[in-house]
């Protein structure tokens, strides 16, 4: 079920940019290949970067679960990497098949990267996009620790919410006026889904590529430690409820 | 006749009766979560504007859109969000529908002398979404719209089909839910369809417009009203009309169906 929500979204971006690329077939600088390449380049990227079990933390802070895993001798970084990376692979795999029929029914043109050397910095951003929305995710799971209210769901819902439109999953953020565009650069939401495509498809020039991973490196170190502090001081305040 | 007409009066101020202290209860349950509360609101209020924002940045490029000019793309978003934002409001209980089922209070339930899925549908008002219903009014009230008194008769009468509709799609899922134990991706599903009507349907491709006029009815439900107010056709009236006289008897026979299908297990 949750599957079918991921293809909805998907289809309902692609449906809404391709109306609008049929009243003008060059809106916002994307010609109408780009923008879908785009659009399906980031419901994939969604599956990699955003789905994972983090979230299910918040949930073992409020009901005390997360006493069983204090106890045990498992590293608490590591275990939550290694079950968000198994949700993503199983995510992935589902994408890429109903990606794979999408193309197959839909046929939309989508565009291969803009040249190959471009692969390696857009892997890398990918691999430094799984890590930033990691750490970003556990530091807002571990503001349970002081928000237990509804499971810290309003506050995640919060984020999401700024994530939407911020990350760049219902339009390319360089659509946007320059100044905005400025100030976006400097936010790690930048550096989730909407960078990665950005170099897929060329759209960077070729002298800020490491400018750009550098920043979202920087970010994703920010949040790990931020993350480790925040786990640090809310096991201090955590009181096992229900346990 | 005077006898029906008392004890529907009677029938009606029970329910209103049972209904505000539900809301009030549910008023009392959420202004307990201060700060829940204030992340829900202030993420519902940043949506709508961010939403309208993106709406305002696509008129810039694009003004008009598959015939349908940037005010019409306005209207069509404000009564998406009227809609969408009573229907939560108000039958809000569905979410909580799972866990009665699964844990047999839905035989407590059954057991009252009320209907059952009034019960269901109002466990909870959400008043949470009240600060953007009123923005949303107040903007719709905003806009300069030259309506006459037929076409105000033909809205009320859109807006009738369509919150019928849509508590139909609820029942339909409380079925659903009493068949599969499945209600929380369910009412997702739907409420990430209805997403498509945050536009004018007529934007999408002839096959999803049918689809989501005839098997999934999003737009008689969110959209019909909206393109009475932009003053476009009106020839989904009579189908909306047809579709909600059906929707209401399948979804009576199914919810009958399902709740002959509760075994009560946990119980």
């Amino acid at each position: 079920m949750w599957r079918v929500r991921v293809v909805l979204q998907a289809l309902i971006t692609l449906f809404l940019w391709g109306a609008i690329y049929q009243s003008n077939p060059n809106a916002f600088g994307y010609d109408s290949a780009s923008m879908l390449t785009y659009i399906f380049g980031i419901s994939l990227l969604r599956s990699v970067v955003f789905l994972g079990r983090t979230t299910d933390i918040q949930a073992d802070i409020t009901s005390g679960d997360l006493s069983n895993l204090l106890i045990k001798p498992v590293g608490l970084f590591r275990y939550w990497w290694s079950r968000d990376v198994a949700d993503k692979l199983l995510n992935v795999i589902f994408a890429l098949i109903e990606m794979t029929l999408l193309v197959g029914i839909l046929n939309p043109p989508l565009l291969p990267p803009a040249s190959a050397s471009l692969m390696l910095p857009f892997a890398v951003s990918v691999l430094v996009a799984v890590f930033l929305y990691f750490f970003f995710s556990l530091s807002i799971s571990f503001s349970t620790f002081w928000l237990s209210e509804g499971n810290g769901w309003p506050q995640r819902f919060f984020m999401l919410t700024i994530m939407e439109f911020l990350a760049g999953g219902l339009f390319p953020l360089d659509i946007l006026p320059p100044s905005l565009q400025q100030l976006l650069f400097f936010l790690p939401t930048t550096y989730m889904v909407f960078m990665p495509m950005h170099i897929y498809l060329g759209r960077l020039e070729s002298n800020m590529i490491v400018p750009v991973l550098l920043i979202g490196a920087t970010w994703t170190l920010a949040f790990f430690f931020i993350s480790r502090l925040l786990l640090k001081k809310g096991i201090q305040t955590y009181g096992a409820y229900g346990k | 006749m005077e006898r029906m007409a008392s004890n529907f009066r009677r029938i009606l101020a029970k329910y209103w009766r049972v209904w505000w202290i539900t809301a009030a209860l549910s008023l009392q349950s959420t202004l307990e979560n201060r700060a829940a509360a204030g992340f829900f609101i202030s993420g519902k209020l940043l949506r709508f504007v961010l939403f309208l924002g993106f709406l305002a940045l696509l008129n810039q490029e694009v003004p008009v859109i598959a015939g349908v000019d940037s005010n019409q793309l306005v209207t069509y978003f404000l009564m998406f969000n009227l809609i969408d934002l009573i229907g939560q409001s108000l039958f809000r209980g569905i979410y909580f529908f799972r866990h009665q089922v699964v844990s047999g209070e839905l035989d407590f339930r059954l057991t009252k002398p009320m209907n059952v899925l009034f019960q269901i549908m109002t466990r909870f008002t959400d008043l949470l979404d009240i600060p953007l219903i009123v923005i949303v009014v107040l903007m719709l009230a905003s806009q300069s719209y030259s309506l006459d008194f037929f076409q105000i008769t033909l809205l009320a009468y859109s807006l009738v089909l369509s919150f019928t509709l849509l508590t139909c799609v609820h029942i339909f899922i409380a079925a659903v839910g009493i068949i599969t134990t499945e209600v929380d991706h369910t009412i997702m599903i739907f409420r990430d369809i209805s997403l498509v009507a945050r536009f004018p349907i007529s934007l999408y491709p002839s096959f999803v417009r049918l689809i989501f006029t005839f098997i999934i009815p999003i737009a008689i439900i969110f959209t019909l009203p909206a393109s009475i107010l932009a003053g476009h056709e009106l020839n989904l009236l009579s189908a909306g009309t047809m579709i909600c006289i059906i929707a209401l008897f399948a979804t009576r026979s199914f919810w009958q169906y399902a709740i002959s299908k509760y075994s009560s297990a946990s119980n």
